[in-house]
């Protein structure tokens, strides 16, 4: 009898043990997703020898390790003669890939322009995709579609579910 | 007064803009602006004003406007492909293995068992080759030795 009290006791001492450790794990990874640094309306620059590569304009900045979360940003990306100007209600930075979430709009010196709900842009691979609905202007050519995928380099536009309205005078 | 002006004025620009474009649906799109062309495949249907085509694959040729626009200079339908032509007098429905429209010329070139229809006329023409002149109606036909052009007239009561 008195054994199998104490083996109760023991099994549940064990169990509240258990349950203390996982509550501690939980405010650990809590602490972990608190920001380095937060700016608020904070304008910041990324330079090199000959000029400005990236202009990041937003009302909230979290930096993290690895990671930054912008709020009502603007971003200015310059790679040689193309530059991109992005807005979006939410975007995160990782490993150099943009992750864009809500009323984006983006703007391109190679005659692209685009709005949707969803971005993805590959800083590494050089390309711009979604799975979203999205409306553009590409080369005066309105249309409108899904699941769009833009090769920056190579120039390539892929696009379904699409519907293409060309401009017969060459936009004059 | 200025509201009639500018009420007709609005009116017009709408049917303007709406004859500059030309609509395009499709299951994909490619665009390549390196070799200057637009691919469209699976369920295409191009309209422009009460002209319709329907194919499975479309390519567009363009060139690059000094407006940085890209202009279409040829268009080739291939793969099931039907097509309504409304012209001054005529209302033309076709198929052929391919169609091709050069909008400078404003000619249409079917290929392969073309096939054309006059609906007012109730004319029908099958070919080789057929060519219609947009500006002009004009309807020029190529047969083959094997194959050799064939119409057929509706006769009246």
């Amino acid at each position: 009898m008195g054994i199998t009290k104490f083996l109760l006791i023991l099994l549940s001492s064990g169990l509240l043990v258990l349950s203390f450790v996982k509550d501690n794990s939980k405010h650990n990874t809590k602490q972990e997703t608190r920001p380095l640094v937060e700016f608020y309306k904070a304008t910041a620059y990324t330079i090199n020898k000959n000029e400005v590569e990236q202009l990041i304009q937003a009302d909230k900045t979290f930096l993290y390790n690895n990671s930054k979360q912008l709020y009502n940003a603007s971003v200015v990306l310059r790679d040689k003669n193309i530059v991109d100007t992005i807005n979006a209600n939410y975007i995160k930075q990782k490993n150099n890939i943009f992750y864009l979430k809500g009323d984006i709009y983006l703007e391109n010196t190679k005659g692209l322009s685009l709005k949707t709900q969803s971005l993805i842009y590959d800083m590494n691979r050089k390309n711009i995709y979604n799975n979203h609905f999205f409306t553009a202007v590409y080369l005066k050519n309105i249309f409108t579609g899904k699941k769009l995928f833009y090769d920056i380099n190579s120039n390539k536009l892929k696009a379904n579910d699409i519907k293409f309205n060309i401009n017969l005078k060459g936009g004059s | 007064m200025n509201k009639i002006f500018l009420f007709v004025s609005i009116i017009f620009s709408l049917i303007i803009a709406e004859e500059n474009y030309l609509n395009i649906n499709a299951k994909s799109f490619e665009s390549n602006t390196k070799k200057n062309m637009i691919y469209f495949k699976g369920d295409v249907k191009m309209t422009k004003n009460d002209d319709i085509l329907k194919c499975q694959n479309l390519v567009i040729y363009t060139k690059k406007t000094k407006k940085n626009a890209q202009q279409p200079i040829k268009y080739i339908a291939t793969k099931d492909v039907t097509f309504t032509i409304v012209l001054k007098d005529k209302l033309l429905k076709g198929k052929g293995d391919s169609v091709t429209y050069t909008p400078n010329k404003q000619q249409y070139t079917i290929q392969g068992d073309a096939f054309l229809e006059d609906i007012k006329t109730d004319k029908k023409l099958y070919a080789s080759k057929i060519y219609i002149d947009e500006k002009t109606g004009l309807i020029k036909i190529d047969g083959e030795k094997n194959k050799p052009v064939k119409f057929r007239l509706k006769l009246g009561n």
